[in-house]
């Protein structure tokens, strides 16, 4: 169970985290706060079932789960290829920072998330099972395939500025 | 090394997979190779920077969240209060009507030594009571032998409707207990219909024997009352088509079966 005052202790922690998890993932900040606020919000409900140790991953399997239900229901599709056509359409000049976010942005929702809960958050491969919901050796082969993606994406990208450029 | 080995190669470096010499010689490998130093600078690109960007409006909202929520919590309270006792008034109100809903059934099944079936009819309070005796020709006659629309008036039966109600008698005869009771009333539909659990109701054509067995078992088991819903549930489709008389009723709250063929209705009650 937490208390009150370790329940403030987690927003003041993983709110900011979790949200930059989150905006990352949808790329819309408002929908972003709103499932860091589902998540808080399932946190303090289920407050008597949960441990301190286990707060921070709670938080992110949920905001996460939440996400992915939503996703699966169409819900955040539009928004995902709103996202990516908005990219798509812009005139290739990026530098190297913009260069991977467009990359980003148009990876699988579910290689986004591993990638961000590794690089982002520095879970190992167990914590990132436990949030996705995959098993071990899926996790690994999952990151192997988001960061194949993501490589992929900016070696055309590169490929189009190259082009663009001559 | 083919390109599926290179590329595992890659990965492996930037996840920290491999030992420091396997580090190493990967690492000497690329870098004698321009191809594989073009996709190994694509493959460190893969690794995202954290950002520091911080939305502030955030933990106040958190925090609002539960204060929000505590609120809630104590407004719960009288509403509780409140529950609590529409639920004691609508227990008042089932008891008192049950009490009256007793004082008008106005008749008793008794089974006589020459195995006849004697029925007293109570008139209210002033204890007077009409009795008449129905004599057994057929036990198991069949219920769909009556469908002919006959009255149940002061007392009188027609030959079909005696037929039923032994029928019905007999069946539970088979199952009661000297602590059971059954007693018959002429059919009121809102009274029937008042005392039902509409959930478990059902119309039986086919099979009101076994119906009405399940109903009994589901009665003096309670642990097969869940069982029996079940059942119900399953079965409703099948009664879909089925004639309406008579209608089987089970009232699982009160242990009461109401038997009921629109012209009267019996009641067993343990």
């Amino acid at each position: 169970m937490i208390s009150r005052t370790e329940y403030e202790d987690a927003v003041m922690q993983y709110s900011n985290a979790l949200y930059r998890y989150m905006f990352k993932l949808i790329g819309d900040k408002s929908e972003a706060e709103n499932w860091v606020q589902e998540a808080y919000t399932i946190l303090w409900e289920k407050r008597h079932k949960v441990t301190v140790p286990k707060i921070k991953s709670f938080l992110f399997t949920t905001a996460y789960r939440k996400m992915i239900d939503a996703y699966r229901r169409n819900k955040l599709q539009e928004r995902f290829l709103d996202q990516d056509s908005l990219l798509i359409s812009s005139d290739n000049q990026y530098d190297e920072k913009q260069l991977l976010e467009v990359a980003f942005a148009r990876i699988k929702p579910k290689h986004k998330a591993v990638i961000l809960l590794r690089d982002y958050e520095g879970y190992d491969y167990e914590s990132i099972a436990e949030i996705t919901e995959l098993s071990l050796a899926n996790v690994k082969v999952t990151l192997f395939r988001a960061r194949k993606a993501l490589k992929e994406v900016l070696s055309a990208l590169l490929q189009e500025r190259r082009i663009h450029n001559e | 090394m083919n390109k599926h080995k290179q590329e595992f190669m890659f990965f492996n470096l930037i996840e920290g997979n491999l030992s420091k010499n396997e580090e190493q010689e990967a690492l000497s490998q690329i870098e004698a190779n321009p191809e594989l130093k073009r996709e190994w600078e694509l493959w460190q690109m893969t690794i995202l920077e954290p950002i520091n960007e911080e939305n502030v409006r955030l933990a106040p909202l958190l925090l609002g969240g539960i204060e929000k929520n505590k609120r809630q919590a104590f407004h719960i309270a009288p509403f509780n209060i409140v529950a609590a006792a529409s639920v004691l008034l609508a227990i008042g109100i089932t008891i008192l009507y049950n009490h009256k809903i007793d004082k008008t059934l106005p008749i008793v099944v008794n089974e006589m030594q020459d195995n006849s079936i004697q029925i007293d009819s109570n008139k209210g309070e002033n204890k007077n009571s009409n009795s008449y005796r129905i004599e057994r020709k057929n036990p198991l006659a069949s219920v769909k032998s009556s469908k002919e629309k006959q009255t149940f008036k002061n007392g009188s039966h027609s030959q079909n409707e005696n037929e039923i109600v032994l029928e019905l008698v007999d069946t539970l005869k088979s199952g009661l207990s000297t602590k059971d009771s059954i007693t018959i009333m002429p059919y009121k539909e809102e009274l029937v219909q008042e005392n039902l659990d509409l959930d478990t109701a059902i119309m039986v054509e086919e099979k009101p024997n076994e119906a009405l067995l399940v109903s009994y078992a589901a009665v003096t088991k309670i642990s097969k009352i869940k069982r029996m819903k079940n059942w119900l549930t399953r079965k409703r489709e099948d009664f879909k088509n089925a004639v309406k008389k008579p209608q089987f009723a089970l009232n699982t709250k009160d242990k009461k079966i109401i038997i009921s063929n629109n012209k009267y209705a019996l009641t067993l009650k343990r």
